[in-house]
């Protein structure tokens, strides 16, 4: 594709849902009584991210230096025809995916990251901060600070850091200081590892950790979902899915895509979601099941508390889920409004088991070639099975697929796939 | 037509015989609204400096104190309303909105109505509606278009726009964009600007996005704390003269 062709789907604006959104969404909380969490914002988050927390602005302007970025990091990424899965399936109708693992990172973290850490370096930010579990959002962080000239400092859970040590080496690869969390250089790590110095850690204390080492070295600390800020960059999947499809004379039936925190899904439908003749569905884990078991009510965003609660759908921020691969569905809430809307009935909702997403990865792979994320393979199963449905005969289906599983072949452990 | 100061008081921090003399001192010359916090277990949509006004309230907080202090502000055509969560009287609201009334309230703002209780808020209209109660249509940036668009005709009485998440919390705001959105959509409606305004300069700053007045509260406690009933008189005329530049 030439450059003026990605320029052309590129849209120069990134969308913002809030004043669409058919009920009020509820705004953060504090959730102490003798501080201001939301205050604590100003002092961790670049201001211009923080300012677009908050703004009642529909559209956004990308600036042309991260416009650069998205090009440079493979945006736009293309939506494809899933020809072989339709014979596979025997569906008469078509099935198209938009691909999100072929950005550098492979997945469609880098999306939010490269306009975070340019903004953090546009106010003079040296270094960023930030956890990683599985390692997805930690290798974006990475990359969009090493493009940024920022240097990040990265806390993934010791469990990750340990059984996962090429992730390790792309973020070091990127620049970053990677550090096995809990770690000896926050005082909550040294705390933690005072008790127990095999402390295997968890993503709520490599968060306190992130936002601890930002505080104490006055750098910015950037935020992988839930967040409207993060869901409005992500609006870049949504907005190109729609001129590309648009540009093929396509008219979608039905979106689908995978939540964990559910950026990857909002920043997919939003940008389509006032066309109500489309269907909408939101795949989850079947092992982490806060669709149908989740509560609305305000919950904290992080483990520790830190951070300013939110309304949302919510296992409770000290659920612990099963230890299924997919790492990135394994967050206990739902973006306040994805929650809403899937409340109100906009939004459907499916959930799906390992052992589904797993054959559904493998099919795919099988048809396909493209291997995808086990994350995205839960919305593949769910568009697999919306296919089998004799109702959806001749309709068009348009999965998200957010990432690529290259890193989470161990899935298959017994190597046969 | 003259620009709108309203001022906020959690009643009666921090207690009965300091805050009198502070209500005593105002003037319809300066002021043009009162608002009264009711204090409540748990103000959650406040900042951190509102929230502790709360908690020391609560216990001595007595209605015919405040009925009293309603009237003397009526005495001196100064319009008093009340600010208070609806989740506080949410399991009878008939009696809790009389009781609004019968304070001598010209109208209510419930920061949680539109948030908590957006699905039944006909309920509490029809209940304000029969106790000829206005209710003030409580926006920040996060309402959506269309449920300013149903408010405003649903109401009409002005309009209390937040520009921060939370009282006395300054994070970065698009207070201009904010300013003409809320503008654009609510036409002539009386627009006052507050939660987030601390200083003289963000008394301005807020003026000139458009704003018809604005409303303070959080940068007084540290005069009723000292009991400073001078230095809050200063402060009041300095606002008048910001609201008077516009």
């Amino acid at each position: 594709m030439l450059n003026a062709d990605k320029l052309e789907i590129l849209p120069k604006k990134w969308y913002n849902i809030i004043p669409d959104l058919p009920v009020p969404i509820s705004p953060p909380r504090d959730g102490k009584t003798d501080s201001s969490a939301i205050e604590l914002l100003n002092r961790i988050i670049p201001k211009e991210v923080l300012r677009q927390e908050f703004t009642s602005s529909r559209y956004e302007n990308i600036p042309d230096e991260v416009l650069e970025q998205y090009l440079q990091i493979g945006r736009p990424t293309p939506v494809i025809r899933a020809k072989n899965l339709e014979r596979h399936l025997k569906f008469d109708g078509r099935i198209f995916f938009k691909y999100e693992g072929a950005t550098a990172t492979g997945s469609h973290k880098i999306n939010t990251a490269i306009p975070q850490a340019f903004y953090a370096a546009n106010e003079g930010i040296s270094e960023i901060t930030t956890e990683t579990g599985a390692g997805q959002w930690g290798t974006a962080t990475a990359l969009a600070a090493s493009l940024n000239n920022l240097r990040s400092n990265v806390f993934m859970v010791r469990v990750s850091h340990d059984q996962k040590p090429l992730r390790r080496t792309i973020m070091n690869l990127y620049g970053a200081n990677v550090f096995s969390s809990p770690s000896s250089k926050t005082e909550y790590g040294r705390q933690i590892l005072e008790k127990d110095k095999n402390h295997p850690g968890s993503l709520g204390i490599a968060i306190s950790e992130a936002v601890q080492y930002a505080l104490d070295h006055d750098y910015r600390y950037l935020l992988g979902s839930v967040m409207n800020s993060v869901i409005t960059h992500q609006s870049i999947i949504g907005q190109e899915t729609k001129a590309q499809l648009e540009d093929m004379d396509i008219q979608p039936d039905v979106l689908i895509g995978c939540v964990g925190g559910g950026s990857n899904f909002c920043g997919f439908t939003y940008p389509l979601i006032s066309d109500k003749k489309i269907e909408m569905i939101a795949s989850a884990a079947t092992e982490v099941p806060k669709f149908s078991k989740g509560e609305f009510r305000y919950d904290n965003i992080d483990t520790a508390g830190i951070l300013p609660q939110l309304k949302m759908l919510t296992l409770g921020s000290d659920y612990v889920p099963e230890g299924i691969y997919s790492g990135g569905l394994r967050y206990h809430g739902v973006a306040p409004s994805l929650s809403l809307l899937i409340r109100n009935g906009r939004i459907k909702t499916s959930e799906v088991s390992e052992d589904e997403s797993r054959e559904a990865m493998r099919v795919f792979s099988k048809t396909q070639g493209f291997i995808p994320a086990p994350e995205s393979s839960h919305a593949i199963a769910t568009a697999m099975a919306y296919a089998s449905n004799p109702s959806n005969k001749g309709k068009d289906i348009v999965i998200n697929v957010s990432g690529h599983g290259l890193m989470d072949l161990s899935i298959f452990g017994d190597g046969k796939a | 037509m003259r620009k709108k100061l309203a001022v906020y008081f959690t009643f009666p921090f921090p207690d009965y015989a300091t805050i009198r003399p502070f209500l005593a001192s105002i003037n319809s010359e300066l002021v043009d609204y009162v608002e009264l916090g009711i204090p409540v277990k748990n103000p959650y949509y406040d900042g951190p400096k509102i929230r502790t006004t709360h908690g020391s309230s609560i216990e001595h907080f007595k209605p015919d104190e405040m009925r009293k202090e309603i009237k003397e502000l009526r005495n001196k055509s100064l319009k008093t309303y009340a600010l208070t969560y609806l989740n506080s009287i949410e399991k009878d609201q008939e009696t809790g909105i009389k009781n609004l009334k019968d304070s001598g309230f010209e109208g209510v703002i419930f920061p949680d109505l539109l948030i908590d209780y957006y699905d039944t808020r006909e309920d509490t209209l029809r209940i304000m509606d029969q106790e000829n109660l206005s209710l003030i249509p409580f926006f920040t940036s996060s309402t959506p278009d269309g449920v300013v668009h149903a408010m405003l005709e649903r109401t009409s009485s002005w309009v209390y726009h937040g520009i921060q998440p939370s009282t006395g919390v300054n994070v970065p705001v698009d207070t201009e964009k904010t300013g003409e959105r809320i503008r654009r959509i609510s036409g002539s409606r009386e627009i006052i600007f507050g939660f987030g305004i601390s200083n003289t300069e963000d008394a301005r700053r807020v003026m000139e996005s458009g704003a018809d007045g604005i409303a303070i509260g959080s940068m007084f406690i540290d005069y009723l704390k000292r009991g400073d009933v001078e230095g809050f008189k200063k402060v009041l005329k300095e606002l008048r003269g910001v609201m008077d530049e516009f």
